[in-house]
């Protein structure tokens, strides 16, 4: 075994376990294997026993179906044609890797603009050839709003792909591009746009094209089936979203189960949402990219008591308080054999905390699936990624059965799109990126145990940051698969002459990293991008604003000086009168609406049993409704200081004068505009960094209303310091009196 | 004595028990805008009024007093919440300095005497009008806090019949401050004193209230009282509030 952090070896001593539950027996989807038989059959060498060992695992498997329906074995005709699909997918992942540099800056075409415009790199729409001509109009029609918004920004690389021009039945993407003479490589927006959006069933056009469209371009799918209405919710969800008629708070939510005794989620939990969890909430990070405006990170929701269904669906209850903009799941997906009943309404539901574990009874209400979704919940904005098995559907054939014993294994009746995504765009969210097939859950420890979960740091910042989804998962997830697949097929050649290349947890990993990084799609419009409060910088928005630097420390003057001339007047543009020429309007900034401050927050479901004492007592009622009053305001106390904890990364002190400040007072009184002109702002970071602003007219610094504007400084920064300290206090007793027994 | 010239007033919010307990700010009932259609009062902020002698030296040494009242009256805070952590009610524990049965010490053991009595009589068939008074009362004391925590607030000083200087704090704690243009320098600190006095009188007031919490929550355990941890905080906030006058020996503006 390689060398691991010794907290890592429990997690790696016998067997795998891989992602995914079987609904129906209750145990693994992919039964754990020792490492040393997971190298032999990615590297498509099975002994016997192996072999042996999969044929009993499907008859298992097959109570419905019979063996001979779920096993077919591959001819090597046609082992050669998927060979050479594959291969076709590979040029253009080594093409991707060599370039890799190039495409982290821009994956179009150089000259072809800023790859998150759409007006730059363009849009289009790719229909199934063979669509019932009457179900692709009404598809169309209900998708009007969206491709006329579509349209107008993308100007001439607007593209509808239909009829001739559509995808043919099981056409390889390389055909495709040579029919439409669209050339392989860096995508070039005049030949096809940037951002594909497919409309149609993962039987109408594969997965497998999806995967291969999507390595050099920004690639989503809309499936609603024959749900028209599904349709033109979804366009007009994205078109308000687009055009600003509503925009969600920087919330994110980051959801993990730890299941008891389950070494998948266990790790997930650990290494992967934890992590995220703590890159995420630094705005700036090394390495990383930086976030433009400050997010507020729900506390994780991971493991024991937390990560369960009912809290699950708060979250997307659409709580206008707690439904997060951004929120990623990791989990064990659900699987069901083929052709049950439970599996096209059920497959990759995520598996929650519920779950007692591996030996357990699989229950409906320990997976949360599309139909546990409220008709009410609201996730305007929204953007999710899931990582869990077929989170994001299921293709018809198992592609590790046919690496590994050169058998199609039908995992499905059809491919099909999960439903809970689906339920999800049709209540407001704007795109889900998901896994199709298994997700093997490895790939984010390397051998060594290190981390290895930048694909997912950078989708995340990217989407943080306002990026469309088409373009977030291209420099994380299809770089990632680009990398590891060129290398792959590298290793796997020179393996074969020598066997030692590699370890077999090295290719292990890799093998896992790349077939995790190959199967996240996304569902919804690739150009769509979380519709973001504006965030006002301040210190940047004022075009009469410039940066100053103080010269030197400001030493607040003595009171007892009894300087008691007036100040005179600035020379800069006063008149003659010494009137001020310049009025610089400033609008008191009125506090959001008490009702909308101080309305209760949905809390989160009480982890705690009722009282039990007050019921016995007969204080139930009243008692409960004071302490539920009590109850919500500490929550709007909690979520009051995570505020001022994300806006302590800034104080801002602004010093105004006025002519007349009665005036000023009484229009203030009546919620009118006033007019003062600001002669200063410092900013203080959090660091201690700090910032001057001073209008850009000033010729001279006047030098008591400075002193005076630090002293004012000084002062906000004791209060700010002292006010947090009492909360945090406050909040404290208010907690303990919440929860004693 | 605060004479007729000075004045220290605060207009948008109303203390826990109606009264300022430091004995230094008088409540304005709320400010009617304008503009609103309805006469329903407009919340969005608490506003602060000092109003100082127009003669510098008088209305400095007035600021300067009382910013050492609060000072002192933030001491005496800490010495009552480490009585109140000792206080057991189940042995009568009587605090050193307090001992007729007007004290605020009598007035909260009777407090916990009474509302330990409803736990073992409540009438299960009908509504106790004074557990509904009291639940009432700590609805009130509830939207009272409520209001000082999360308003807004502007601070203006006047000296003499001139307005100095305004000061908005929006919740976060960003500050912007109007000047009058005419104003001195001397003038000016002392609206910064102002708004120190302010923020530091509501942050006095919000730890008088951490204090009833976590009394009352201490309270509740040893007295085992089931709810008390929240029907005992306006009993203990009005005591810590009696005992900071007490000490002090200040007059309630009533």
């Amino acid at each position: 075994m390689p060398s691991l952090p010794e907290e890592l070896r429990e997690f790696f001593q016998g067997k795998l376990v891989f992602n995914g539950i079987n609904g129906v027996t209750g145990e693994y989807g992919q039964p754990p294997m020792p490492v040393e038989q997971l190298a032999r059959l990615i590297n498509g060498n099975p002994t016997h026993t192996d072999f042996q060992e999969f044929i009993a695992h499907q008859k298992h498997l097959s109570s419905l179906t019979k063996l001979g329906q779920r096993l077919e074995k591959i001819s090597d005709e046609q082992l050669s044609v998927l060979q050479s699909a594959d291969e076709t997918a590979l040029a253009e992942n080594k093409f991707k890797k060599h370039f890799q540099e190039q495409i982290k800056s821009s994956p179009v075409k150089p000259g072809s603009g800023d790859p998150a415009k759409v007006q730059d790199v363009g849009w289009a729409v790719l229909f199934p050839a063979e669509m019932h001509r009457t179900l692709k109009e009404r598809i169309k029609e209900a998708l009007m709003p969206l491709l006329d918004l579509r349209q107008h920004q993308a100007g001439d690389k607007f593209v509808i792909y239909e009829g001739e021009k559509g995808y043919q039945p099981d056409e390889r993407k390389d055909l495709f591009f040579q029919r439409l003479h669209i050339r392989e490589g860096a995508a070039d927006p005049n030949e096809m746009p940037f951002y594909v959006m497919l409309v149609g069933t993962p039987n109408e056009i594969p997965y497998r094209f999806q995967y291969q469209l999507d390595v050099m371009r920004g690639v989503g799918r809309l499936d609603f089936g024959n749900d028209i209405e599904s349709y033109a919710q979804y366009a007009q969800n994205i078109v308000a979203a687009e055009t600003g008629q509503y925009t969600t708070p920087r919330r994110a939510a980051l959801f993990g189960t730890a299941n008891p005794n389950d070494k998948a989620t266990q790790l997930s939990a650990r290494y992967l949402v934890d992590p995220l969890y703590n890159n995420l909430q630094n705005a700036t990070l090394e390495n990383n990219i930086t976030l433009t405006a400050p997010w507020e990170l729900l506390p994780p929701i991971v493991g024991e008591d937390r990560a369960t269904k009912s809290t699950l669906s708060y979250i997307l209850g659409g709580h206008p308080d707690l439904t997060p903009a951004l929120l990623f799941t990791a989990s064990h997906g659900m699987e069901f054999p083929a052709g049950h009943p439970y599996q096209i309404p059920f497959q990759g539901a995520l598996l929650c905390q519920d779950w007692p574990g591996p030996g357990s009874d699989i229950r409906r209400d320990y997976y949360f699936a599309g139909d546990d979704i409220a008709s009410n919940a609201h996730m305007h904005g929204m953007i999710a990624m899931l990582f869990a098995c077929y989170g994001a559907g299921t293709p018809q054939l198992n592609q590790f059965a046919m690496q590994a014993f050169k058998v199609r294994e039908k995992i499905a009746p059809q491919s099909f799109t999960a439903t809970l995504p689906q339920r999800m765009l049709q209540q407001g969210a704007l795109a889900v990126i998901g896994h199709v097939e298994r997700a093997w859950g490895y790939s984010f420890i390397s051998p060594s145990g290190d981390l290895d979960n930048q694909a997912f740091i950078t989708a995340l910042r990217m989407l943080m940051n306002g990026v469309p989804v088409g373009l977030a998962t291209d420099p994380s997830f299809n770089l990632r698969y680009a990398g590891y697949s060129s290398d792959l097929s590298a290793d796997l050649e020179e393996l074969r002459w020598d066997p030692t290349y590699l370890t077999d947890y090295e290719l292990a990993h890799r093998w896992t990293a790349n077939n995790d990084a190959r199967s996240y799609i996304v569902l919804g419009d690739p150009a769509a991008k979380i519709p973001l409060e504006p965030f006002t910088d301040r210190a940047k928005e004022s075009s009469e604003m410039v940066t100053i630097v103080p010269p030197e420390p400001i030493v607040s003057p003595d009171v007892e000086s009894s300087d008691t001339e007036n100040i005179p007047p600035t020379e800069d543009a006063a008149d003659n009168e010494g009137h001020y020429n310049e009025k610089q309007p400033i609008k008191v900034t009125q506090h959001p609406s008490q009702k909308e401050k101080t309305s209760s927050p949905t809390p989160l479901p009480d982890p705690l049993s009722a009282d039990e004492f007050h019921v016995a007592y007969g204080l139930d009622d009243q008692f409960n409704k004071l302490r539920e009053s009590l109850r919500a305001f500490t929550d709007q106390l909690a979520t009051s200081l995570k505020g001022a904890a994300r806006d302590i990364v800034f104080l801002d002190v602004e010093t105004f004068t006025a002519d007349d400040l009665e005036a000023v007072s009484k229009a203030i009184n009546a919620g009118q505009m006033s007019t003062a002109k600001m002669r200063a702002l410092t900013r203080v970071a959090f660091d201690g960094d700090v910032q001057v602003f001073i209008p850009k007219q000033t010729i001279t610094i006047d030098e008591s209303v400075w002193k005076i504007h630090t002293a004012m400084v000084e002062e906000a920064q004791k209060n700010r310091a002292q006010f947090l300290k009492t909360m945090a206090e406050l909040a404290t007793n208010l907690l303990g009196s919440l929860y004693i027994k | 004595m605060i004479s007729r010239d000075v004045s220290f007033s605060v207009s948008g919010i109303d203390f826990p028990d109606g009264v300022d307990p430091l004995g230094l700010w008088q409540v304005e009932k709320y400010r009617i805008s304008s503009f609103t259609v309805d006469a329903s009062p407009l919340m969005t902020e608490s506003v602060w009024r000092i109003q100082l002698p127009d003669t510098l030296e008088e209305a400095q040494n007035i600021m300067q007093s009382q910013q050492y009242n609060i000072e002192q009256q933030q001491h005496y805070l800490d010495i009552i919440e480490s009585q109140l952590a000792d206080y057991n009610p189940k042995e009568n524990y009587n605090l050193s300095f307090v001992t007729d049965r007007d004290s605020p010490l009598a007035t909260l053991q009777s407090s916990i005497t009474e509302i330990s009595a409803w736990s073992t009589a409540y009438n299960t068939t009908g509504a106790n009008p004074d557990y509904i008074r009291l639940y009432e009362q700590c609805e009130t004391f509830l939207g009272r806090f409520k209001d000082i925590m999360s308003l807004q607030r502007r601070i203006e000083t006047r000296t003499g019949q001139n307005l100095v200087g305004l000061t908005h704090i929006d919740w976060k704690g960003d500050y912007k401050t109007i000047w009058e243009k005419q104003a001195t320098p001397p003038a000016m600190h002392l609206h910064i004193k102002s708004v120190n006095l302010a923020s530091t009188s509501r942050m006095v007031v919000l730890r008088i209230i951490s204090t009833a919490v976590s009394g009352a929550l201490s309270i509740a355990i040893k007295a085992a009282i089931p709810g008390g941890q929240i029907l005992l905080i306006p009993a203990v906030y009005h005591f810590v509030s009696d005992m900071l006058r007490e000490l002090k020996n200040i007059p309630v503006h009533a």
